[in-house]
């Protein structure tokens, strides 16, 4: 009765940490797309507007230009990394697609799997949490840049005070999307450190039971 | 599964998988393995006498044995106690 109710939870466990990885890598995924959208309007605007002879727009659309280049690189090198986990952790999960009653096998052989692929994305995982922290402080310094353009440039009108706050809330919003993923991303590599670490003490008992029993 | 794993893990594996009796090819294509490593784990399971060969129309199959047992309960048991009592993952 123990160990079914023992497997039950830890069967529980195991899905609903799925679901939300699973969850976690979409997020990642839309995230690294909407910011691969904003930077290519962000070019599509900032690079005819270089032939401007004002000094002050041409520094704007300059520092614009760089920042979005900067942020489409680390939002491709985000989003094919995410890409790549999510195919794996995709094969892991169609595995067990609708397997009752459950046994500890098969919740074994899916610890086996999700240890494994945490062994192998690790560097992935925390390439993708620098990278999304540095694309989240291209999105802060943006929206800086652009309120200190927008209180020097400012001069009255409802319609530029619209698009300047609105392209600054963008910016902030996306910058805060930034840090809060890899913080997630961060959350599951802390969990997943400690069940490597536990699996590798876990292993000398295993080796010690080997000699033991030759 | 391409995934990096353990030498024990695999042993696991192919004590599970060879519950009933199996072709090397077939272990080694279930558990992914090459058949140079493949062969050098069945060899060492078949010493332990976790795994016999049986020769069956000119076929070498293994199947895991009972004295198998211990070492696939505990191997369960230390991950299963692995998964929960560590914390869980949440958003």
């Amino acid at each position: 009765m123990n160990m079914e109710l023992d497997l039950n939870s830890t069967q529980t466990k195991l899905q609903k940490e799925m679901k939300h990885f699973f969850a976690l890598t979409v997020m990642s995924l839309a995230f690294a797309g909407i910011v691969i959208a904003f930077v290519v309007a962000s070019l599509t605007v900032n690079i005819p507007a270089l032939r401007t002879g004002d000094s002050t727009m041409l520094l704007n659309s300059f520092s614009n230009i760089v920042i979005s280049l900067i942020v489409g690189y680390l939002a491709f090198r985000f989003l094919i990394s995410t890409a790549e986990l999510l195919s794996r952790f995709d094969d892991i999960k169609q595995d067990d697609a609708g397997e009752t009653p459950v046994s500890s096998e098969s919740i074994t052989g899916k610890i086996i799997q999700l240890m494994g692929l945490y062994r192998e994305e690790r560097p992935h995982i925390q390439r993708m949490i620098l990278v999304s922290r540095v694309a989240g402080v291209c999105f802060f310094a943006n929206a800086l840049i652009q309120t200190v353009l927008f209180v020097i440039n400012y001069s009255g009108g409802l319609l530029e005070l619209a698009s300047g706050v609105g392209g600054i809330v963008v910016s902030l919003i996306m910058g805060l999307v930034g840090f809060l993923l890899p913080s997630s991303f961060k959350k599951y590599a802390v969990c997943w450190d400690q069940r490597i670490v536990r699996g590798n003490e876990a292993e000398k008992t295993i080796a010690s039971f080997l000699e033991d029993s030759s | 599964m391409n995934s990096r794993r353990t030498q024990y893990e695999i042993y696991w594996e192919i004590l599970t998988y060879c519950k009933t009796p199996r072709l090397i090819t077939q272990v080694i294509q279930r558990c992914n393995l090459n058949t140079k490593i493949g062969q050098e784990y069945l060899d060492f399971l078949v010493s332990k006498e976790y795994l016999t060969k049986t020769l069956e129309k000119d076929k070498t199959l293994f199947t895991t044995t009972p004295a198998a047992k211990g070492y696939m309960e505990t191997f369960m048991r230390l991950y299963m106690e692995l998964f929960k009592n560590t914390p869980e993952f949440k958003l």
